[in-house]
């Protein structure tokens, strides 16, 4: 009985990585990405890079020089430590907020941004980039398809898929702690793959586990609708002020003024005692009804709990203040753990690392599934295996390449280019999509190649960084800007691991023989 | 997978009310419901991928959701909820 199970749990493991390795790969690529997705966007955009603001900025001048008084919709989020400028979006149209998500429901609307240098309250150059923030993040967890919350769907889908994994894995793996000790480098491909794919899947077991599930809780309200329609008769703004203790009030069509922000500003952090305000977001501007939401920042606490703060706009009085639930805390805790928004760069850092590792271990279990395939068809190559592997490859070296396309690109076009965000967008996608025409094309030299492709464009990225913005590594590192220096040395070092691997599989028996394969094809068709 | 799906809904749709029931508050129940309902998900999977017989794993499945479907409508008429 137990046996059947294992074998059960040994095609399920299998099979579903199979079909879905190389989604997973792209889903932990991007959120690994995004762990530094601020520090992507100061390299992306050469104008914020400034230093950590000391100065104190005023809301209430950014109020002014955006127009927020002619606004319908006026939000800034001031400047933090991860980045050094205010950013304010304004709506100059009225915001349809019927979708059920927040940031989807604003998305209907057209905005304008402005970053602000906080110590000499000039306005910045538009960056012309989606940049961290705005493409790797959200390709992480809506794939950019927001219609009808399909993107979320689907990754959650995956998600699920990738919790079967890891469970039917631990089932599979009888000695689990055995084969964490066990990589045994000298022997055949197909066994070091393994050895590499059981310790990377026990040394970070409990982080895969945790970052899935709580990737999963983020969107409970999705996933399981049934609660909070029955509870609120389907409304979703009744379930979401409730839950997460907000406050909403309509506009009466009547005009008004805004009292100081800056004022409500240092009410609200005499209130929390301790924590900074993070993003302030004025409702209903120039109506008499206007109120303004204060959120705490989250660099101090693990739990996304912002002790959001209301104020009348025209008194500055506080409205509302309460606090979540402790069931709805231990909820926002679990999305914390997710988005790690708290200040904490070794653990930051091993985020990352673990990040990595999902990645490495979903890579080299496909990579085991192709070398143990190989074996069964006696070295040969059958079509599955063909587009398997073809797959595989554009799935992971490609989206490696296309990450380093999309930063290429945001160095190599002009500021002043209109749509240029769009264009580093087409980038990544055209490359990403040639990436799989090549591994179909060249299945026997794909992987190297696009190995060889990677450690060419990271390299290119370090040097086009220097050549347009001159922050070479020794100025960054002299003056302690650690985010430009931190993406070069990711770059320098993603150069240097694909040029090994580029050399290993090239070295390596398999590779050799996969090197071998058109010709002895052709031999064979002779 | 959908049957799976369709049942943690179904469970969700009645264990909260029971959860308020038991003197949880409304805005906690309607959190903690879909949350475990994650987790009973992947039980529900790995139970089901698992089950060597298709046609145990067919009539346990059928019996869940019925037996959902049950308390969902005895709690929706005894706690006067909207079914």
């Amino acid at each position: 009985m137990a046996g059947r199970f294992r074998e059960s749990m040994l095609w399920v493991h299998t099979w579903v990585g199979v079909v879905l390795g190389g989604f997973l790969f792209f889903i932990f690529w991007m959120g690994t990405l995004a762990v530094f997705d601020q520090e992507i966007d100061r390299w992306m955009m050469p104008m914020t890079r400034l230093s950590p603001a000391q100065a104190h900025y005023s809301a209430d001048e950014a109020w002014r020089q955006t127009w927020g008084a002619a606004s319908k919709d006026w939000q800034i989020y001031p400047p933090t430590e991860r980045t050094p400028v205010a950013i304010v979006e304004v709506a100059r149209e009225e915001i349809r907020r019927e979708g059920l998500l927040p940031g989807q429901a604003e998305s209907n609307a057209i905005k304008e941004f402005h970053y602000i240098d906080p110590s000499t309250g000039a306005q910045l150059p538009d960056p012309g980039t989606l940049g961290g923030q705005g493409f790797f993040f959200p390709l992480h967890w809506n794939l950019l398809i927001t219609t009808n919350d399909a993107g979320i769907w689907i990754v959650g889908a995956a998600g699920m898929a990738m919790l079967l994994l890891i469970v039917s894995g631990v089932f599979v793996h009888r000695q689990i702690f055995a084969n964490f000790f066990t990589l045994r480098a000298h022997k055949k491909s197909g066994r070091v793959l393994l050895d590499l794919h059981n310790v990377l899947g026990v040394l970070g077991l409990p982080f895969h586990f945790v970052i899935t599930f709580s990737g999963l809780a983020i969107w409970f309200y999705l996933y399981f609708p049934a609660a909070w329609q029955m509870a609120y008769g389907g409304s979703h703004s009744a379930f979401y002020e409730e839950t997460r203790a907000r406050f909403r009030r309509p506009a009466i069509e009547a005009p008004g003024e805004i009292a100081s922000l800056d004022a409500m500003i240092a009410k609200a952090e005499e209130t929390w005692g301790a924590g900074k305000a993070e993003f302030v977001h004025v409702w209903h501007p120039a109506d008499a009804n206007a109120f303004v939401e204060i959120y705490r920042s989250y660099a101090t606490d693990i739990p996304l709990d912002p002790r959001v703060i209301y104020f009348d706009g025209a008194t500055g009085e506080i409205l509302h203040y309460d606090f979540v639930r402790p069931i709805a805390k231990v909820q926002r805790f679990i999305a914390g753990l997710h988005f790690i928004r708290f200040r904490h760069w070794t653990l930051r850092w091993i985020y990352f690392v673990l990040g990595l590792t999902g990645c490495a271990l979903i890579a080299t279990g496909a990579l085991f599934w192709l070398e143990s395939r190989r074996k069964l068809h006696a070295g040969g190559s059958s079509p599955s295996i063909r587009v398997v592997e073809g797959l595989t490859i554009g799935a992971v070296t490609g989206v490696v390449l296309a990450t380093a396309a999309f930063l290429i690109a945001n160095r190599v076009l002009p500021l002043h280019v209109e749509n240029r965000a769009r264009i580093e967008v087409w980038a990544f996608f055209l490359v990403w999509a040639a990436t799989f025409l090549h591994a179909w094309l060249r299945p026997s030299r794909a992987w190297s190649e696009q190995c060889w492709a990677i450690a060419v464009a990271g390299a290119t990225a370090f040097v086009l960084n220097w050549i347009t913005t001159g922050d070479h590594l020794v100025r960054t590192v002299s003056e302690a800007n650690w985010p430009v220096a931190g993406v070069d040395c990711a770059l320098l070092t993603g150069s240097a691991v694909a040029i090994w691997t580029a050399l290993a599989l090239g070295r390596s028996p398999a590779g050799r023989r996969i090197d071998r394969e058109p010709h002895e094809s052709a031999a064979r068709g002779a | 997978m959908a049957g799976g799906w369709l049942l943690c809904s179904l469970i969700v749709s009645w264990a909260w009310a029971a959860f308020v029931a038991l003197g949880i508050e409304r805005r906690e129940a309607v959190i903690l419901t879909p949350l475990l309902a994650i987790l009973l998900y992947l039980v529900v999977l790995t139970w089901a991928f698992g089950e060597s017989s298709f046609t145990r794993l067919c009539a346990a499945m059928a019996l869940g959701i019925a037996v959902s479907f049950g308390i969902q409508h005895g709690l929706a008429s005894h706690l006067g909820l909207r079914s």
